[in-house]
């Protein structure tokens, strides 16, 4: 079964115009007792119209954004005992940084398919190469995530953030970030965001921000800076922009705090 | 534009655009019509008790979401539905296709949250963190949600003997 078929079955779960009417009528009942029809014919023409209002602003607010972040490649299946589960975005927009970002995230949903692809046979090789017999194989599966989540944007900024998973015995996850200012047709940087000092008002807030989160006791996730915790934010530091305008510097699981930490993230 | 005072016109607006949103929610969290439309009436009785007006349609149609799960969950935890049978209900679906009702039975036969997951995923195309993040989920449970779901479907249709059209 694919998506086309479940959908078709939510699709015949929806409503039809006397369920849509009669809950409306129920829903108005007690509003009919003391508004009269007269009142209530034109409030309803009233609603239309703002309704026609409301529709031309959104369709306005869509014209006047330079960008669309659309689902270029959405879709699920099975293949060689792998499970795909993809989401990949594509930036809409006339601009060169459209291009090269929808390339950039191109070569990478490329990179890691072809990574999960040649982990997942890496695997089932050492699996019978140590002795392993088909019966113990069994249906064994790998599964291979790819999603993305827009975290902000404006009419001409966004900021998203695109993740490669795969789930089998081991895991592994890789999340890339995008700035996009597409008025100005560049990626936006942490010193465009949080001006000449960036690198100290990042360096402060994280470090403030680990002693916060180290027990009275002393016991902290964080590695120290000499077992290659964080000693400072640079250029290829990530990050994204929430929907409120701070700005969240984030380091992979593993890089400057044991696993049971995650990824983590810094509100600046 | 909400409470009391919200108008009416504004009500029957965003009763509109979302309807079917909320009625499908409902009908896949309690897999039962009357129960669905009293739910769907319930969740736009709340948008008018509300006192604060939505902040675009975004917002609206994610405290719709919401609103309909909660109200739903509420209803699958009252004693009076714990008791009830109602398998019976499924059979009220009409579908265009014989096997759209195989499918849905087992979509039915899956836990609340896995059909909902399910649901706003594959059919309103929410990405898996958009999900996480409007229903207070982490978005990694939400992806294994997804992942089960998917593996349960898949296994139930071929025990059925379901097969790609």
């Amino acid at each position: 079964m694919d998506r086309h078929e479940l959908n078709r079955v939510f699709d015949q779960l929806a409503p039809t115009a006397e369920q849509e009417k009669a809950v409306l009528d129920r829903l108005l009942q007690t509003e009919r007792k003391v508004i009269p029809m007269k009142k209530m014919r034109k409030l309803t023409s009233v609603g239309i119209a703002a309704a026609l209002v409301l529709a031309l602003v959104t369709c306005a607010a869509a014209v006047s954004r330079l960008f669309q972040i659309t689902p270029a490649q959405n879709y699920n299946s099975s293949e060689d005992g792998i499970d795909y589960s993809v989401s990949a975005p594509r930036v809409e927009a006339e601009s060169d940084l459209a291009e090269k970002v929808n390339a950039a995230i191109q070569e990478k949903l490329d990179l890691n398919l072809a990574k999960a692809r040649q982990d997942w046979a890496d695997y089932k090789d050492a699996f019978f190469a140590t002795g392993g017999t088909e019966e113990e194989w069994g249906g064994r599966e790998m599964d291979v995530i790819i999603d993305y989540e827009i975290k902000s944007q404006t009419d001409s900024r966004v900021s998203f953030v695109v993740s490669f998973a795969e789930g089998w015995v081991a895991s592994y996850e890789e999340r890339c970030y995008y700035n996009l200012d597409l008025a100005g047709d560049r990626e936006l940087t942490l010193r465009d965001l949080l001006g000449e000092d960036w690198v100290a008002v990042c360096n402060a807030a994280i470090r403030e921000q680990i002693d916060e989160r180290t027990g009275a006791d002393g016991f902290t996730e964080f590695f120290s800076p000499e077992e290659g915790g964080f000693t400072t934010v640079d250029e290829s530091t990530s990050f994204y922009v929430r929907e409120d305008g701070k700005v969240v510097v984030c380091f992979p699981k593993y890089s400057i705090a044991a696993g049971s930490a995650g990824n983590v993230e810094f509100v600046i | 534009m909400a409470g009391a005072a919200c108008a009416q016109e504004v009500i029957e607006g965003i009763y509109r655009r979302n309807f079917k949103l909320v009625y499908q929610i409902c009908l896949v969290m309690l897999k039962n019509v009357p129960d669905a439309e009293d739910a769907a009436q319930t969740v736009f009785r709340r948008v008018m008790e509300r006192t604060e007006p939505f902040r675009d349609p975004e917002h609206e149609k994610a405290w719709l979401i919401v609103t309909a799960r909660n109200e739903c969950r509420d209803q699958l935890k009252h004693w009076w539905r714990r008791c009830r049978e109602d398998e019976s209900a499924l059979d009220t679906l009409t579908w265009e296709q014989p096997e759209d009702g195989l499918v849905w039975e087992q979509v039915a036969a899956l836990p609340d949250k896995h059909r909902l997951v399910l649901y706003l995923h594959y059919y309103q195309g929410y990405s898996t963190d958009e999900v996480a993040r409007m229903l207070g989920e982490n978005p990694s449970t939400v992806r294994s949600r997804l992942v089960q779901a998917r593996k349960k479907l898949k296994l139930r249709l071929e025990a059925e003997g379901y097969g790609p059209t």
